[in-house]
Formats: structure tokens, C-alpha cells, sequence
């Protein structure tokens, strides 16, 4: 069975039911429509960017859907992102506004954890130039903001 | 990336929590320097984790404790931003009094070690007060690590027990028991935890009562008689379970009816510091022969009971190996005497595809085992990553068991440590 997904742009995507439904917001849509063939807008994705989102979920359809459950895992590591999710990855970070959106958490997850990674090991400024933002500290704001932060560091 | 895109994944809640989830305090500080908006963004994470060293009075001659990782200063900061704190780390008597300047303080608490200060009778003193703030109805822990000890005349408040047992919020529990430990008050705690509980952490609770079984055997027929009084309760949630034990004297008493009690546990350990003599190993013994028809789907199963002698044989350990049919993902253990060839044939029949963490203990010399063994088992569990090997030796050159120890050291595919959490 295949749903019609509505980008933004008005482009359409046929997708297998069961791709779509890794996004909770489209599992549940459909569960209240019930069976029904009319398209499901999604006006805050763009085309571009649902395409990506539904070949991460085409690649990891087969994936055991995240319970509670495997949080038990007693190896749980932080840095754990699987090849191909990191190569996924290094595109645009409307990905992430997407996958939170569509509430599909492994995708957001993986999202969130890169960005993280971006920004380990970084001085403000590398951070600054990753992340194109500009710096408005004045110099006095600056060093309120150094000084408490050195408690914190002392601790 | 567009610079709109960036800032608005930063302005979004849940995404900046799940990032922030993965960066360490140093990290959130260096992001607090990026600019203004970033500053304030940033600024409700520095909370997350508060640690309350020990305080000093300064030789005695101020009044006011101070803490030499906050300063004086930022103690006033942090009961001011006390409600931003999920997770807190801090000695009994520092709680009690944060608790008595602001009854809403630590509104958004998720984690809480309580710790003691050597000479002072924080446990004694605060219990009651602390214990009131952990089983509070609007309480968000989840996590509580608290110290259990003995509190003398003034006693424990078990009337704040029922409070604990509907606390649902509470997911992982450990009492560490230090000296002296109260077991009867352990006990109940233990009887009282609520069903959602998935992982619970339990120390000895006869360690500090003399060597002689004697004494031990006087606690548990106390607990016999309070028996009446407390039910053992089912832990449906418990996935998680990690006892220990010094003397051998907890078994009976507090290890098997909380095995007889977690149906549905994946991960245990059970660890001790049994010394030679001082124990016969009955009580061990018997709780492996439950574990299986107790708790059948376990996956990790870890048992390190010390001791200069294996409390099991050969032909005990692949019987539990055997129990598991469908295999264990990690099996840590203390070489037996004799039956190692066994135990090694046996775990590779059931756990070859499953086998990911071995690691196995020498006591004594020589090994029986051969290094073709060795060798088969990593050839043949697919998964295995972690596998280890330790002996008493400190890898003296002579010790009997260093070929087997080079041949483990090489095939550790990625070195990783076994971990539980």
C-alpha cells in the first residue's frame, strides 16, 4: 500500500505506507483518516528536502521501530552513528527541522548528534564560521560571559 | 547551510535539548561564547549537572561552609537557579538545608546521588527530610543513587515507604549500604520500590557485621520476622540488576527474592569479595540453579564472585549456559577448576551468533584450557568484540597463563570495555 506525500512546492511523492509511517505525525494522520487515498500535505517540508527524509526512511524501513525498551541496551554510546547516517548527514540542516516536524526521532537524533560533533573540540569562532553567525558581543559582554563561565570550568 | 536554517534549529526546544544531550559543560560554555543569542540559548544547560563537593570551614574559623568547586559565590547562584538542575550530586545534609530555605526548589530534578561526608551524621541526621523530597508526588526523579546506613536510636520514617512504592516516575535505583549498613531499612526500601523500576543497584547488606556467619545469620532471622510486615513486590520492569555481596551472607535474604521477583531481567551481575574461609559458597550456588527458571531472558549474565577459589564447576556453568537456549550476549566469569574445555564448547553451541562480551577470570594455576579453544571461540562468535581475560599474576612473564593472555590480547578486536549502565 503507498500514501501520497504533498511537499510545499506541490510536488508528489508515492511512498510505501510502511516508509512513511517511520514519521509519527504521518502514522498517526493516517490512522485518524483511516483508509482513505487522499494526499497528505506536509507544508512545512520542501520537496528537496522530503526527498532526502524519505530515502533515510527507505534505507532504515527495516529498522526495529525505537521503544523505551532498547534505551536498556546496556552499551549505549553517544557517538554511535552508523556510516551511512553520517555521510546522510552533511547536507542541509533542514533535515533536522524536518525530522522534528515529522517526528521521526532516529532522524533527528542522528541530526542532533551531528551538529554536536560539529561543535566538540571548537572555539567560538570556529563555531561562529561553521554555523555562519556573527559575533555581537560587545567586549565587555564577552568577558561577563567568560567569567561565568569559569566557575563552572573550577568546579 | 543557511545561516536561517541554523538559528532556527537552535531556537527549537527539542532540538537543542537532544544536542545539548550529546555536549559536555566545557562544550556549553564554548557555545555560550558564540554570540548574544547563543549566550542565553545556551545558558539553561550549564545547570544540568551540579556537583556539591565537601564543604570546608575554612580550620574552623568561618561560620559559613564553602565549597571548594562552587566558591562562595556560586552557591548563592546555584540555589537561585536551582529549579534549572536535572541532575544533582550532593551530600545529605547540603539537600536537607537547600531544602529548607525553598520548599519548590529542585522542581525539575531527574537525577540524584546522595552522598556522606566522612565525621558527620548526615545519613542519620537528613534521612527522614531527604527521603520525604525523593518520594514527593511531584517529584520528576527518575534516577536516585542514596547511601543506607545504619541510623541508630533516632530511626528511620517507614511511613514514607507507600510514598516510594507509587513513585512511578522512578526508573533506577541504587543503594550503596556503607558502614554501618541497616539492613532492615535496606530491606524495606528494596520491598517498596515501585513497578516501573528498571534498574536497581544493591550493595552488600551484611558487609561491616563481623566475619562470623554467626552475626549474619542473627540479621536474617530479624528480616525473618519482618517478613510479615513487607511483602516482595514484582519488579515486571526490571531489566537491570547488578548485587553484591562481601560475605556471602545476602543471598539467601535479599538476592533471591529479588531474582524470584524480576521475571523479565536481561542484564545480571552479581559481584562479591568473598575471601577464602570465610564462606562457603552454598548461597551462590543456589542462586545460579534459580536464575534460569526465575529470570529465563537474561542476556547478560556477569558473575564475579571473587574469592581464591571458584564458587562453581565446569559442569554448573554450562548447565546455566545451556538454560539460555537462544544465547547470551555476554558471559563474564570465574574459571573453574576443572570443565574449562566445557564451558567454552558449551558457550559457543548456544551463543555463537549471539556472543558479543566474554571475559573469564583466573584464580589459580595452570590453565587447562587450550589455546585451539581459545582460538575456535573468536572464530566462531561473529559478534564477539570484547574479550577478555584476567589472572592474579599481573602478567608476570612466568605466570602459566601468558600465552593464553597474548592470544586474548590480539584477538580484541577493538579493545572496547563491557559496560553497563
Amino acid at each position: 500500500m503507498t500514501v501520497i506525500l504533498v511537499s510545499s512546492d506541490n510536488q508528489d511523492f508515492k511512498v510505501d505506507k510502511e516508509v512513511a509511517e517511520r514519521s509519527i505525525l504521518i502514522k498517526n494522520m493516517l490512522e485518524d483518516v483511516g483508509e482513505s487515498d487522499s494526499p497528505i500535505p506536509l507544508p512545512n517540508v520542501t520537496a528537496a528536502v522530503l526527498t532526502k527524509v524519505i530515502e533515510y526512511c527507505e534505507h532504515h524501513r527495516n529498522d526495529p521501530v525505537q521503544v523505551p525498551e532498547e534505551t536498556d541496551d546496556p552499551r549505549k554510546r553517544s557517538n554511535d552513528i552508523e556510516e551511512w547516517d553520517m555521510k546522510f548527514m552533511q547536507v542541509d540542516h533542514e533535515i533536522i527541522l524536518a525530522a522534528n516536524y515529522l517526528d521521526i526521532k532516529p532522524l533527528l537524533d542522528v541530526g542532533c548528534k551531528t551538529v554536536a560533533n560539529i561543535i566538540k573540540g571548537k572555539t567560538p569562532e570556529e563555531i561562529r564560521k561553521a554555523f555562519n553567525i556573527v559575533n555581537d558581543f560587545t567586549p565587555e559582554e564577552e568577558a561577563q560571559i567568560k567569567k561565568e563561565n569559569e566557575w563552572a570550568e573550577d568546579r | 547551510m543557511s545561516p536561517t536554517a541554523s538559528a532556527s534549529i537552535f531556537e527549537l526546544p527539542p532540538i537543542l535539548n537532544s544536542i545539548c544531550q550529546n555536549l559536555s559543560e566545557i562544550h556549553i560554555n564554548t557555545c555560550r561564547l558564540v554570540c548574544k543569542d547563543w549566550a542565553s540559548l545556551f545558558d539553561p544547560y550549564r545547570w544540568d549537572y551540579i556537583y556539591f563537593d565537601t564543604p570546608s570551614y575554612g580550620n574552623g574559623l568561618s561560620k559559613e561552609p564553602f565549597y571548594t568547586n562552587l566558591g562562595p559565590r556560586s552557591l548563592v547562584a546555584v540555589r537561585k537557579n536551582s529549579s534549572r538542575i536535572r541532575n544533582l550530586s550532593i551530600p545529605l545534609a547540603e539537600l536537607a538545608q537547600l531544602l529548607r530555605t525553598d520548599q519548590e526548589a529542585l522542581s525539575r530534578l531527574q537525577e540524584l546521588n546522595l552522598r556522606t561526608v566522612d565525621g558527620r551524621s548526615d545519613f542519620v541526621d537528613h534521612v527522614n527530610e531527604v527521603f520525604r523530597f525523593v518520594t514527593k508526588p511531584s517529584s520528576r526523579l527518575h534516577k536516585v543513587s542514596m547511601p543506607v546506613i545504619t541510623t541508630g536510636s533516632l530511626g528511620f520514617d517507614y511511613c514514607l515507604l507507600p510514598g516510594l512504592a507509587v513513585h512511578l516516575a522512578l526508573t533506577v535505583l541504587e543503594l550503596r549500604t556503607e558502614n554501618p549498613p541497616d539492613p532492615l531499612v535496606a530491606l524495606a526500601i528494596l520491598k517498596s520500590c515501585p513497578p516501573t523500576l528498571r534498574k536497581l543497584v544493591v550493595n552488600c547488606l551484611c558487609h561491616g557485621f563481623d566475619s562470623s556467619m554467626e552475626k549474619v545469620q542473627k540479621i536474617a532471622a530479624g528480616i525473618r520476622e519482618s517478613e510479615e510486615q513487607y511483602e516482595w513486590r514484582r519488579l515486571d520492569s526490571l531489566k537491570i540488576l547488578v548485587m553484591t555481596c562481601c560475605m556471602g551472607g545476602c543471598e539467601s535474604w535479599v538476592h533471591l527474592p529479588i531474582l524470584k521477583n524480576s521475571p523479565n531481567l536481561k542484564f545480571l551481575m552479581i559481584g562479591g569479595h568473598y575471601e577464602d574461609g570465610e564462606v562457603d559458597f552454598e548461597g551462590f550456588r543456589e542462586t545460579l540453579k534459580l536464575i534460569p527458571t526465575t529470570c529465563p531472558k537474561i542476556e547478560h549474565l556477569h558473575m564475579r564472585h571473587g574469592g581464591q577459589e571458584s564458587a562453581v564447576s565446569g559442569a554448573d556453568l554450562v548447565r546455566l549456559i545451556q538454560a539460555y537456549p537462544k544465547g547470551l550476549k555476554s558471559f563474564h566469569f570465574v574459571m573453574p577448576r576443572s570443565g574449562q574445555e566445557d564451558v567454552f564448547s558449551v558457550l559457543v553451541q548456544t551463543s555463537a551468533t549471539t556472543l558479543e562480551s566474554v571475559m573469564w577470570e583466573y584464580i589459580y594455576d595452570p590453565p587447562t584450557l587450550s589455546v585451539e579453544t581459545v582460538s575456535r571461540l573468536v572464530q566462531d562468535c561473529a559478534l564477539l568484540e570484547d574479550f577478555r581475560m584476567r589472572c592474579r599474576c599481573y602478567r608476570h612473564p612466568r605466570c602459566p597463563h601468558v600465552e593464553l593472555d597474548v592470544l586474548v590480547c590480539n584477538q580484541n578486536k577493538n579493545g572496547a570495555n563491557w559496560w553497563y549502565d
